[in-house]
């Protein structure tokens, strides 16, 4: 069969090949050569290369037709590591993975609220965690910290995190990436749920704000100033509620996390059924619970929060045509189902390009630590597939 | 500046692809850090391949005084972890029977009465043949819930095969493949210890040209999105892990505060959810 006219290997051919080794799970150089149009020699010392630095393994041979076996290679998990901080409201979830995303530990530890850590004291913490992990320092590609997008003129975290990169470099020895948390989720569930680079993927983060993060072509994408994918600020009507941000209507004060606990409230007997009046978190938990255990109140008022997201979620995917979504935060660990049946009617009923292809939505299986996950994908992206991350490059 | 907050660890041996797969985990590891975060009290997982480097890791954190405390799960007759971070002076609490846990603080989860309770449920549903795909037979919590299968299976006439699997969804096809091409019949209803094995039965069930409830009901062990989520959605014997977390968080409070701690915690009961997949 006639191919494509091979390019050059190039600088970028390196993170392709890793890319497509990790999106298909094991293959062979043949296919790889057809996948990317590279060469079958630039393919064979590119992979050797890799095979060298113990980012790609050899695992066995599958039968041709030609009579010789052809070797398959796959991303050799367990010899290096990313780590990755998630600064929730009173927590640090700290998390750290292997080459495929696999979770080999983390550690939430107590957080004063809103309080930005110095770099020596993110050092201390990066020091311990990957020494209880007994995780070897020169295995450890970097480290990612990852908090909620700032919501416009209140303190901004990622802009304090950023000053503090050089400093905490230089302290811990490794590249110190910053990022949004919806941003990370969207990039961690792409990697360890093996999504094409050729899909256009979006990630919905649900917790007590409501962020996006998109992934085209292998790369997050970053916007203007790392802020894309602000799904929580999409009004879905014109002379709705305020939205600290400005604007009114933003579905955030319809169906986060928070505003959903705000709505349940309003009910006097879920409110007493459920003891909806200690801490947010668990109001929100004890209210997933019930509904997917048949409490029609419980129920009706996700499903309410389920029906505004989907008016801003199919906006988004009308805007960029997505092929492939996954839900994923805290807010869908236990009533996931509910929003994915709610988005899946609503998607099939009202995309734009519905006639064309169907949008997959799928649910994390990680969701409360999909931030965190992301953060060290991040950082394993950013070492293994480089190119992809304009941010590693400041 | 303040010292570095007390950790409590907890090791699961597994692979980490299967400890993405399982949300029993994530909800009982919640619940632990709702009430272990407030006391001030770190919550370190860490995850190996086996039971060698989980002792492995036990050693070292008590050499460089690591933790305060640790959360065992999964646990065998006689197991071997439980005289090894008492030998090392490390506060324990036991997930499981307390047959396992030597007189450690242990958070009970009645895995027998809850097997018996998912074959009541399909015997009085009319089922005579019924499947129990368990988890790895080598865990205590597997073998008590088999024996509670089993004797009410045998109390009530019913016919029961069996298959094991290690939770992944892969394990749970196979088992499925052998437990319908059973030589003692095909079962009409089948139990699955975890969710990601129900999810694979399902593939396989359909791939033997069987419908769901139909022709065969299926029950998942441990409620989840992913249940809820199947087509048809899952049946489940639903228990609130959290609370599970919960309870475990104060029991290894009180071993950190007194080694003589012995207190037993009764976990919340086990409740089938009825949806779609049984009849």
């Amino acid at each position: 069969m006639a191919r494509r006219e091979a390019p050059a290997a190039g600088p970028g051919s390196r993170a392709l090949i890793v890319d497509v080794v990790r999106s298909a799970t094991t293959i062979s150089r043949g296919e790889l050569a057809d996948m990317t149009g590279l060469t079958q020699p630039s393919i064979s010392i590119i992979v050797r290369d890799l095979i060298a630095e113990g980012i790609i393994h050899e695992i066995g041979s599958t039968g041709s037709t030609h009579g010789r076996p052809r070797k398959l290679i796959a991303i050799n998990p367990a010899n290096r590591f990313g780590v990755g901080f998630h600064l929730g409201p009173d927590t640090l979830t700290c998390v750290a993975i292997d080459l495929t995303g696999g979770v080999v530990g983390r550690e939430v530890v107590p957080r004063v609220p809103h309080e930005v850590w110095p770099a020596d004291r993110l050092a201390r913490r990066f020091d311990d965690f990957t020494a209880c992990l007994d995780l070897p320092r020169g295995r450890i590609e970097g480290l990612a910290i990852v908090a909620p997008a700032p919501v416009p003129g209140q303190p901004d975290t990622a802009t304090e995190l950023s000053l503090l990169r050089a400093g905490l470099t230089e302290r811990i020895g490794v590249p110190v990436l910053v990022e949004n948390d919806a941003a990370a989720a969207a990039l961690g569930e792409f990697w360890s749920r093996r999504v094409s680079r050729d899909q256009a993927f979006g990630c919905v983060y649900l917790s007590t704000g409501i962020g996006a993060g998109l992934v085209f072509g292998g790369a997050l994408h970053r916007g203007a100033s790392f802020d894309a994918g602000e799904l929580g600020h999409v009004s879905i009507r014109y002379d709705g509620r305020p939205c600290p941000c400005g604007n009114v209507g933003c579905v955030e004060q319809y169906a986060s996390t928070s505003a959903t606990v705000r709505a349940a409230r309003e009910d006097p007997g879920l409110r007493d059924r459920l003891h909806l009046d200690g801490g947010d978190a668990g109001a929100y938990d004890a209210i997933a619970r019930a509904a997917v255990n048949g409490d029609p109140a419980a129920y009706a008022v996700l499903d309410q929060a389920a029906g505004y997201l989907s008016m801003a979620v199919t906006s988004m995917v009308n805007l960029l045509d997505l092929g492939r979504l996954v839900l994923t935060g805290p807010g869908v660990a236990l009533a996931g189902s509910i929003y994915a049946r709610r988005l899946r009617a609503h998607l099939n009923r009202t995309a734009h390009a519905r006639h064309r292809h169907s949008t997959a939505v799928e649910l994390s299986t990680q969701p409360r630590d999909a931030a965190g996950i992301g953060a060290a994908v991040l950082v394993v992206q950013a070492a293994i597939a480089p190119g992809h991350t304009p941010g590693a490059a400041g | 500046m303040s010292q570095e907050p007390q950790r409590v660890g907890l090791v699961l041996a597994r692979a980490s692809q299967v400890l993405g797969e399982e949300p029993f985990y994530h909800e009982f590891i919640e619940g632990l850090e709702r009430v272990l975060t407030p006391a001030g009290v770190s919550l370190l997982v860490k995850v190996v391949t086996d039971r060698a480097a989980e002792a492995a890791t036990y050693e070292l954190w008590a050499e460089r005084d690591q933790v305060a405390g640790v959360v065992l799960v999964d646990l065998s007759h006689d197991d071997e972890r439980v005289p090894l971070v008492r030998r090392l002076g490390i506060p324990a609490v036991v997930l499981g029977d307390p047959s396992t846990a030597d007189g450690m603080p242990t958070v009970w989860t009645d895995d027998a009465r809850f097997g018996r309770d998912a074959v009541r449920f399909l015997a009085e549903h009319g089922h005579t043949v019924i499947g129990h795909v368990s988890g790895p037979m080598l865990f205590a919590h597997t073998e008590l819930r088999r024996g509670g299968v089993e004797a009410e299976a045998a109390e009530r006439g019913l016919t029961l095969v069996t298959g094991e699997g290690d939770y992944s969804k892969e394990s749970g096809r196979k088992a499925t493949a052998q437990v319908l091409s059973s030589s003692a019949g095909r079962p009409s209803a089948i139990v699955y210890d975890s969710d990601m094995m129900a999810l694979g039965g399902l593939e396989t069930i359909a791939e033997h040209g069987l419908r769901v409830p139909a022709d065969v009901s299926v029950i998942a062990w441990d409620d989840s999105a992913q249940c809820q989520l199947a087509v048809p959605a899952l049946s489940a014997m639903s228990h609130d892990v959290g609370r599970i977390g919960e309870l475990g968080a104060d029991a290894i409070l009180e071993a950190m505060r007194d080694p003589a701690a012995d207190t037993v915690y009764e976990a919340p009961k086990a409740q089938i959810v009825e949806r779609e997949s049984t009849r």
